[in-house]
């Protein structure tokens, strides 16, 4: 952040000048840093962004720890962890046999996948305009000056590299190797937004299916040699509240994104859709833990998983259908219930697999 | 610069005595803020005086229609310290005056007939009524933050604003995109400018014009210096602020140096917003051509005195 005191001199750069994305990615310069004040016409060819350029040591930035947690974002790497987390409960519920440095190194690699993922997605949004109109989009690393772009990009890059590294013996000789191969196309879309995928409105899609059946399926085949449909189920129960928690990051800035001209999920189908939306991903939710729990497990030691999604989603839900405004501020916490949900979900389901284990 | 007449009982049908009763309470004593932005503006592009008052009318026309109906929306009794026109004329009649005064626009500016004027204005009214909208949405949301805030703000407030430097160019049909980009900017500017000032008239700050104090806080509305000056307290003690029925009260739940020093941040932070609008200004100078400079050097000191409330 800067400090309004701060002596600063103010730049605007449109995007027909030769310096708009150096000063952008912040590697115009290793003396100063660019803090974007005002985008103006954002995702568009007259797009201009206004610029307070200041000494390094003039912008307060936080500990190297605190700008780390704020880009790896923790509490979200739940999305994969989870999942993983509740595959291997059910292994060892089953009494499945498994290497454990095979699923080390296969955890260690999706963690730092969703790592990279998350600065992609924070370097794209920065450069495409959407987090520099969001005022609360990203982590805000970049837009308050703590980081430069550009470094956002290259860690982004290494924590791919050791992604791909620690999942080469997973994918070897294995059908895990096509889904490897393709989280790594939307690592890379992710990064450099070709497609617009994102644009379009299909991040939710993507989430749903990379922290969902995709990930739990090929995680199972690249450790316990098989996948089946209870680990696409336990995938379509934490796909899920991942596509909960983007539908809630878009509904919150259905306004901002609107008025920006950018084309989410929220935005294309208008505020009383998102809510009927927000409602039907919850009934997912509770649809897919309601066949884990009667129709596949069979087995009422798995019942905390139901009551959980009960629980959260119930009085989430009511607050939902209650909003009356896109600005009221009871759709800013939308995205921590969904964060939430994925904790308890991963508690209860690996706590009712250790249990069916002993019992 | 020219005196020009917002108010005249001749625009109106003599045969509806009441609503030029109306009108003549609503026009007397309004400061005409916006309709001398438009003269200042308007002048150096060398608009004839008849184009002027057009314009000047019709901003003034489109603010007081919106104060019609801002009134009774928030239930406001007193408007420039005079009975409010719904508690005096009805509620009823009140929509009607402020609906008129809409139509009435329309109608000149259709006669005057510049089609992007229209537009232009249109859009004007339509983003101060969905600025309204969400505005009254949010009426005992004491959980706001201030980007949402400048977000109401800039559609409600920053909409007439940028009409009122947008306006006069397209009424010259200077139509070049780069200019009115920097003039919406420099309107979206001054309207946060002004709305938070306005804001701190509401804590006693500046209010040389003896407005009502605490007003928004005691009907719902936490406004911007509201945000500010409560976000980082604890939770039982911001609950307490926000109950509080006096100025006083309020000092002495949030201590009086809190008060002192969230209102010197704010300050601060509304510097930083002033010099990004003198930048803007800067960079529009660049733009014009040399006749139209001076619109640059009629603006340049206008945010001070907005914000600081200084004649």
């Amino acid at each position: 952040m800067i400090d309004p005191e701060v002596p600063k001199k103010l730049k605007t750069l449109s995007q027909r000048d030769a310096e708009f994305t150096a000063y952008l990615d912040g590697s115009f310069s290793s003396t100063e840093i660019a803090v974007p004040l005002r985008s103006l016409n954002v995702g568009t060819q007259s797009e201009e962004v206004t610029f307070a350029v200041v000494k390094n040591e003039d912008v307060q930035t936080p500990s190297f720890l605190t700008v780390c947690r704020a880009l790896i974002r923790p509490a979200t790497l739940i999305f994969s962890l989870g999942p993983m987390a509740v595959v291997m409960a059910r292994a060892i519920s089953i009494h499945q046999y498994f290497n454990v440095f095979l699923v080390l190194a296969c955890v260690f690699g999706i963690l730092c996948f969703q790592m990279a993922v998350n600065l992609f997605n924070d370097y794209g949004d920065h450069m495409k305009g959407q987090d520099r109109v969001r005022p609360k989009g990203g982590s805000r690393a970049i837009q308050n000056g703590w980081v430069r772009a550009k470094k956002v990009r290259q860690a982004a890059l290494g924590l791919t590299g050791l992604a791909a590294l620690s999942g080469i013996p997973a994918i070897v000789n294995s059908p895990a190797l096509l889904l490897a191969l393709l989280a790594l196309v939307v690592a890379l879309e992710f990064a450099f937004q070709r497609l617009r995928l994102k644009r379009r409105g299909f991040a939710e899609v993507l989430a749903f299916g990379l922290t969902g059946p995709l990930l739990t399926v090929g995680f199972s085949w690249a450790v316990l040699g098989f996948a089946g449909l209870n680990e696409f189920v336990i995938g379509c129960v934490f796909g899920a509240i991942a596509l909960l928690y983007f539908h809630s990051a878009n509904f919150e800035n259905i306004m901002v994104d609107s008025q920006a001209g950018a084309r989410t999920w929220a935005t294309r189908t208008g505020f009383e859709a998102s809510k009927t939306f927000y409602l039907f991903v919850s009934g997912l939710c509770i649809a897919f833990a309601a066949a884990e729990v009667f129709l596949l497990e069979r087995n009422i030691k798995l019942l905390p998983l139901l009551l959980v999604q009960l629980l959260v989603l119930i009085p989430v839900s009511r607050r939902v259908k209650g909003l009356a405004s896109p600005l009221s501020s009871d759709l800013v916490g939308l995205r921590v219930e969904a964060v939430r949900l994925s904790w308890l979900t991963t508690i209860a389901m690996v706590g009712s697999f250790i249990w069916m284990k002993q019992g | 610069m020219k005196s020009v007449k917002i108010f005249d009982s001749r625009d109106f049908p003599a045969y509806l005595p009441k609503l030029n009763n109306l009108y003549d309470d609503l026009f007397t004593g309004g400061k005409g803020f916006r309709s001398v932005l438009v003269t200042k503006v308007s002048e150096p592009l060398n608009l004839d005086d008849r184009l002027i008052q057009l314009l000047c009318q019709t901003i003034e026309f489109i603010h007081n229609a919106s104060l019609l109906h801002d009134d009774l929306i928030d239930r406001s009794q007193l408007r420039r310290n005079k009975p409010a026109a719904w508690t005096k004329y009805t509620p009823e009649y009140a929509v009607l005056a402020g609906d008129y005064l809409l139509a009435r626009v329309m109608v000149n500016l259709g006669s005057h007939g510049n089609v992007r004027l229209i537009q232009l204005t249109a859009q004007a009214i339509s983003d101060l009524l969905e600025g309204e909208w969400i505005q009254d949405s949010l009426v005992r949301d004491f959980d706001i933050t201030l980007d949402q805030l400048d977000r109401v703000h800039n559609l409600k407030t920053g909409s007439l604003f940028k009409w009122c430097l947008q306006g006069p160019f397209v009424a010259a049909e200077i139509y070049d995109r780069d200019i009115h980009t920097l003039l919406e900017e420099c309107g979206t500017l001054l309207g946060l400018l002004f709305q938070r000032s306005d804001d701190l008239l509401d804590f006693d700050v500046r209010n040389y014009e003896n407005k009502a104090v605490l007003g928004d806080l005691k009907s719902g509305y936490l406004n911007s210096f509201g945000v500010f000056l409560t976000r980082d307290l604890p939770e039982e003690q911001r609950q307490r602020a926000l109950k509080a029925q006096s100025l006083g009260e309020l000092k002495s739940i949030v201590t009086e140096s809190h008060f002192e020093s969230r209102l010197q941040a704010f300050d601060r932070m509304n510097i930083a917003l002033i010099e990004l609008y003198d930048h803007q200004l800067e960079r529009l100078r660049a733009l014009l051509p040399e006749s139209q400079k001076p619109i640059v050097d009629q603006l340049l000191p206008l945010s001070k005195p907005l914000y600081w409330r200084k004649k």
